[in-house]
C-alpha cells in the first residue's frame, strides 16, 4: 500500500476512538427508560422523606428502590454517603407510607363496566394512593364462580388495570357441595372466596347458609384461604304500616336492623370453631365484611377469637365517618347494606378499631349507574345500596380518624399489613427490604375540598356520598411495583398493573 | 377419648411427657395469634427411623399440620405447659435431637398411641406479658405451671452465661442488695447474675452496721429511701417477715435472699430447678433430705415445693433432736405426699434419686457434744453411701459443706453440689429478668 493512502486511513483513527467512546458512554451510563408504564424514568432510584413508616418505626431517611423491590432501608445521616449515582426524589415533610390494599371492592369488569369498570376503578385507586385491589366475585357479569368465570375477567383485566389487582372467588350454592368446580377455581388463582348469608342484589349470586359454609371451609383448609362473608341474616321484622317515609333514611335503617348482623354471625360461628387448631377445617380463615353492628355482633367476634377461631372482621370508612341522624332525607347516595348505623354505634366501632378488635379496614366500593341510585325520588328502599369511595379512603379514615387519635403506624396496619395478610401477600403491606415497592407518598396535613375542582377519576362521581366534604390528607404520588403511576393529578399512559393469582 | 380413659392412662402420660417434650409455637398466618404446643408420644420407646404419620393422622391432630411443624420446627423448650384440648402428639424421646434427627427415627414393632392431652390454653406466660409476681418472698408464692415457666427462662440464661460478655437485656437497670447479715455466696450470685444481664449493683453486705441503722432508722424507711436510687432490691435480713415488710413498702420489686430461720426462696427454687435438671422430672421421685431438717430452712422450703408434683416420696433422715417439725409433715399429708422418717443413711439413700444433705449445726446440741458426734458420724455422705446410690441418683447440698460430705465424693459426676450453687445463678438471672421485664 503506498504510504500516502496509508496516512490517510490512519488519520480516521481519532475519529474511531472518539465513536467509540461516545458508544461507550452510551452502554455505561444509565439509559432512562421511557415506557409508558412509570411517569419516572428509572427502575432504580431512592425515596427520601422525612416520615418513612417502617413496620417498627418512622423514620427519616431513604428507601432504595430496583426492579420494582425494596432494597434497602437507610436512616437519617447515612443516606447521603448511601446514595451514588442513583436519582434521587426527596418528599421532604411527606409522608411515605405502604400503598394501600384494599380487599373489598366492586369493579363490575366484565359485564357492567358502565359502573365502574377496570380503567376508571383502578385509576381512582391509584389517585387514592390504593397499589393494591382484591375484585369481589360479584357485580361483574358473569359473576366469578368458575375457572371459566375467573378467565374472563382475568382477560377483561389485561392492560386495562394501573394497580395491582387480586380476585376473590364465590362461594354459591351451585359450586358449594360441588368440590371439584371449587378447586378448579382455587387453583386457577383466586385469593379466597367469599359468601353472603343473605340476598345479595345479583341474580347469578344467591345466598348461602352455614351449611354451603362449612362445606366451604373445608375446602379452603387444603389451600389454607379465607372465606369473606356479608353477615347479615334475614329476620322477620315488624313493618309498621302505613306513613313510613321511604325517603326518610330511619324508614330503611328499621328495614334491616341489628339483629340481621347478630343472627348470621351466630351461625357464622358454630361453623368457626373447626379452624380452630386440631379442628377439621384447620387452615381456613373466616373474614366477616363491613360489620356496621358494633354491639353484640363485635362481641360475639371478640369471644370467637378468644376461644381461638380463625377469624377476622373489618370494617369501612363509611360506617365510620357518617351516622343515621346526619342523613338527609332522599340522598340515597348514603344507602349501603348493611347500614350506616346512629352515632353511638359508631363511637364504639372507632373504639373497637383502635382497640384491635376490629382487624382492618376495606371500602367496599360498591358503584352502579347513577340512575339506579334514583336521586328524583330519594326512595332509599328502592334505590341501589352501595357507597363510592374508592380512591377517598386514606383522607376519610385520616380525617376522621383526628379525634379518636388514629396514627400513621395504625393507618398502615389497618390499610396494609392486615389486608396483606389476609390476602397471603407476603411481599405487600410494608416498606421493608425484600418486599414489593407498592408506596403511597401524601401529605397529612393538607386538606382540600372534595368539589367540582377536584378531580375524580371514578366512572360517576356524582353517586359518592363524600362529594361536597372538606378532607384532610392529599395523595401526592403512588408507586405500583416500582413504578410511578400517579403523581400530581397525572396518570401513567399505560395501564401496568399486575393481576395478583394465588 | 373419654373422660375416664383419659384420667387412667393421664399418668403414665405425664409421666412421659415430662421427660421427653418438645414445644413449638406456630402462629395462625391471618391473625397472627401464636399457639404453643407440645409434643408427647406414648409408645415404645426404641426408634430410630420414620415417623408413621399415616398412623397419626387418626388422632385429633391434623397429619398436614404435624408433617409441616416436623418439618419446620425447632424445638424452643419443655414447657410442660397449656395447649388446647384435643392437641396432642408424637413424643420424642432423646431431647437432645434436633427436629432434622427425629425425622429419622423409627418405631420398633408395636404401637403407636395417640392421647390427647387434656388441658386448658394458658397465655399468662407468653413473651411480652407481665410477671405475675410483684416480688418473691417465699417459696409459698410459685405453683407447679409458674415454676416450669421460670425454669424455662432459667434454662435460656444458661446459654446467656456462656456466650456471656454481650448480653444486655437489663442494661441501665440498677441492683440494691441490701445485706443485714453477711452472706457471701448469696450476694456474689446476684451480683453476678445482674452484671451477666449487663445491669447494675449498689452493694452492702453491713446494712447492720450503717449509721442509719444504728440510729434506729426502721426497715420500711430504709427501703423507701434505697428504692428512689434503684429499681429491684435484693435483701438479706436477720428478721424472720422483714421481707414481706419491705415487700409491702416498696414500690420496685424485693427479692428475699434470706429473712432469718424463715424463708430463702431462691434457693428452694434452684433446688427444684437442679433436680429437674440432674432428674429429668419432678413427679414420681423419691427424695432423701439429710441433716438438721428442725432448722434448716432449705429444706423446709424444698419439702414445700416438692409437694407440688405428683408422686413424690419424701425421706427424713436425722438425728431424733433435729427431726423435721411436725408442721411440714403435715402439710405433706395433706397434699398426699408419702414421706418416712427413717435413721438409716444407707437405706434410704440406695431408694433415693436426690440426696439431699445438710449441715448438722453443732449449737443445736447445746452440751450434749456426744450426742453431736454420734449425729455428725451417723450422717456424713461418702464413699459407701455413693457405692449404694443408683447410677442416676444425685448428691445436693446447699454449701457451705463441712465434713458432712467427704471430699472423694467430689469427683463422682453424681456429686450436683456445686452445678447446684452454678444453677443458683441461673434462678437468680431468670428472676431478675421476669421481675423487671417481664416473660
Amino acid at each position: 500500500m503506498k504510504s500516502g493512502t496509508w496516512r490517510f486511513l490512519v488519520s480516521f483513527i481519532p475519529l474511531l476512538i472518539y465513536l467509540l467512546y461516545i458508544l461507550y458512554s452510551d452502554f455505561s451510563s444509565p439509559k432512562p427508560t421511557t415506557s409508558g408504564c412509570s411517569l419516572l424514568p428509572h427502575q432504580h432510584y431512592w425515596i427520601v422523606s422525612k416520615r418513612i413508616v417502617t413496620p417498627h418505626e418512622i423514620i427519616s431517611g431513604a428507601v432504595e428502590i430496583n426492579g420494582g423491590s425494596i432494597i434497602s432501608l437507610v436512616k437519617e445521616k447515612d443516606w447521603l454517603e448511601k446514595v451514588k449515582n442513583e436519582p434521587v426524589i426527596d418528599y421532604g415533610e411527606a409522608v411515605v407510607m405502604p400503598g394501600l390494599i384494599d380487599v373489598h371492592a366492586h369493579l363490575d369488569d366484565p359485564g357492567r363496566a358502565e359502573w365502574e369498570g377496570f380503567p376508571s376503578g383502578t385509576m381512582a385507586a391509584a389517585a387514592g394512593g390504593i397499589t393494591t385491589l382484591i375484585d369481589m366475585p360479584l357485580n361483574s357479569f358473569p359473576s366469578t364462580v368458575s375457572e371459566e368465570t375467573l378467565q374472563l375477567k382475568i382477560e377483561a383485566a389485561k392492560g386495562s388495570i394501573f394497580v395491582n389487582v387480586g380476585f376473590w372467588g364465590g362461594l354459591v350454592p351451585e359450586n358449594a357441595f360441588n368440590a371439584s368446580v371449587l378447586e378448579n377455581l382455587l387453583n386457577a388463582g383466586v385469593l379466597g372466596l367469599k359468601s353472603f348469608m343473605c340476598p345479595s342484589g345479583i341474580n347469578d349470586f344467591p345466598m348461602t347458609d352455614a351449611s354451603h359454609i362449612k362445606e366451604g371451609i373445608s375446602v379452603l383448609a387444603k389451600y389454607k384461604r379465607p372465606l369473606l362473608v356479608h353477615a347479615e341474616k334475614v329476620q322477620e321484622i315488624e313493618l309498621k304500616d302505613g306513613d313510613d317515609d321511604p325517603r326518610s333514611y330511619s324508614t330503611y335503617l328499621k328495614t334491616r336492623p341489628s339483629s340481621w348482623e347478630e343472627a348470621a354471625i351466630r351461625e357464622l360461628l358454630t361453623v368457626s370453631k373447626d379452624t380452630r387448631i386440631g379442628g377439621p377445617a384447620e387452615g381456613a380463615h373466616l373474614h366477616i365484611v363491613h360489620l356496621s353492628d358494633s354491639s353484640s355482633s363485635l362481641e360475639l367476634i371478640k369471644e370467637a377469637k378468644s376461644n381461638g377461631d380463625s377469624i377476622t372482621v373489618e370494617t369501612c370508612p363509611h360506617y365510620l365517618a357518617f351516622t343515621a341522624e346526619d342523613i338527609p332525607d332522599g340522598d340515597t347516595r348514603f344507602k349501603c347494606s348493611p347500614p350506616i348505623r346512629d352515632a353511638p354505634n359508631r363511637q364504639k366501632l372507632w373504639e373497637a378499631l383502635m382497640d384491635g378488635d376490629i382487624d382492618m379496614l376495606s371500602s367496599d366500593h360498591s358503584p352502579s349507574v347513577p340512575e339506579l341510585k334514583l336521586f328524583t325520588e330519594g326512595d332509599f328502599l328502592r334505590a341501589w345500596g352501595g357507597i363510592s369511595s374508592l380512591q377517598f379512603v386514606l383522607p376519610v379514615t385520616w380525617s376522621y380518624g383526628l379525634k379518636y387519635g388514629v396514627t400513621l403506624e395504625k393507618l398502615v396496619s389497618w390499610w396494609s399489613e392486615k389486608p396483606a395478610k389476609l390476602a397471603s401477600q407476603d411481599l405487600k403491606g410494608a416498606i421493608e427490604i425484600g418486599k414489593h415497592a407498592d408506596i403511597v407518598v401524601w401529605e397529612p396535613e393538607k386538606e382540600f375540598d372534595l368539589d367540582e375542582n377536584h378531580t375524580v377519576h371514578l366512572k360517576h362521581p356524582s353517586i359518592s356520598a363524600y362529594m361536597g366534604s372538606r378532607l384532610t390528607g392529599r395523595v401526592v404520588a403512588t408507586f405500583v411495583n416500582g413504578n410511578l403511576v400517579f403523581e400530581d393529578g397525572k396518570h401513567t399512559p399505560d395501564a401496568c398493573g399486575t393481576t395478583i393469582l394465588a | 377419648m373419654t373422660e375416664a380413659s383419659l384420667r387412667s392412662t393421664s399418668s403414665f402420660v405425664t409421666r412421659l411427657v415430662l421427660k421427653n417434650r418438645f414445644s413449638y409455637a406456630t402462629a395462625n398466618r391471618f391473625t397472627g395469634v401464636e399457639y404453643r404446643f407440645v409434643i408427647a408420644y406414648a409408645g415404645d420407646f426404641n426408634y430410630r427411623g420414620e415417623l408413621p404419620l399415616e398412623a397419626m393422622s387418626s388422632c385429633a391432630f391434623s397429619a398436614s399440620t404435624l408433617r409441616e411443624t416436623l418439618q419446620n420446627h425447632e424445638p424452643i423448650s419443655r414447657k410442660p405447659s397449656v395447649f388446647r384440648k384435643n392437641c396432642i402428639s408424637v413424643d420424642v424421646s432423646h431431647l437432645k435431637l434436633t427436629w432434622h434427627n427425629a425425622m429419622t427415627w423409627k418405631q420398633t414393632g408395636s404401637r403407636l398411641k395417640c392421647r390427647a392431652l387434656d388441658v386448658e390454653n394458658n397465655r399468662a406466660f407468653l413473651k411480652g406479658e407481665l410477671f405475675q409476681l410483684d416480688d418473691v418472698i417465699e417459696a409459698q408464692q410459685f405453683d407447679r405451671e409458674i415454676l416450669s415457666a421460670i425454669f424455662e427462662v432459667a434454662r435460656e440464661m444458661e446459654t446467656i452465661e456462656k456466650k456471656s460478655r454481650g448480653n444486655q437485656i437489663l442494661k441501665g437497670y440498677l441492683m440494691a442488695t441490701l445485706f443485714y447479715e453477711p452472706s457471701t455466696r448469696t450476694r456474689l450470685s446476684f451480683e453476678s447474675a445482674m452484671k451477666r444481664l449487663g445491669g447494675e449493683v449498689l452493694t452492702t453486705e453491713n446494712a447492720r452496721e450503717f449509721s442509719s441503722a444504728a440510729k434506729g432508722e426502721t426497715l420500711e424507711d430504709t427501703i423507701r429511701t434505697v428504692e428512689g436510687y434503684s429499681d429491684i432490691i435484693v435483701m438479706r435480713h436477720f428478721e424472720s417477715g422483714a421481707a414481706r415488710r419491705a415487700a409491702s413498702t416498696a414500690n420496685i420489686p424485693v427479692i428475699n435472699a434470706g429473712d432469718g430461720p424463715g424463708q430463702h426462696p431462691t434457693q428452694a427454687l434452684l433446688d427444684v430447678y437442679t433436680i429437674e435438671r440432674e432428674i429429668g422430672k419432678l413427679d414420681g421421685i423419691k427424695v432423701g433430705l439429710v441433716g438438721d431438717l428442725a432448722n434448716g430452712r432449705t429444706v423446709r422450703s424444698l419439702a414445700y415445693l416438692l409437694a407440688k408434683y405428683n408422686d413424690v416420696k419424701i425421706y427424713f433422715v436425722s438425728p431424733e433432736v433435729v427431726k423435721m417439725k411436725d408442721d411440714i409433715k403435715e402439710y405433706l399429708t395433706s397434699k398426699g405426699i408419702k414421706w418416712e422418717e427413717s435413721a438409716d443413711l444407707m437405706e434410704v439413700a440406695s431408694k433415693c434419686d436426690v440426696v439431699y444433705q445438710t449441715r448438722i449445726q453443732r449449737e443445736r446440741f447445746g452440751e450434749r457434744v456426744d450426742l453431736y458426734d454420734e449425729a455428725r458420724g451417723k450422717y456424713i455422705v461418702n464413699h459407701d453411701v455413693l457405692s449404694v446410690m443408683q447410677k442416676h441418683a444425685v448428691v445436693m447440698h446447699p454449701l457451705p459443706r463441712l465434713d458432712e460430705i467427704t471430699v472423694e465424693v467430689d469427683e463422682d459426676p453424681r456429686a450436683a453440689y456445686f452445678r447446684q450453687a452454678k444453677n443458683g445463678l441461673f434462678i437468680r438471672m431468670a428472676l431478675l429478668k421476669l421481675l423487671l421485664l417481664g416473660w
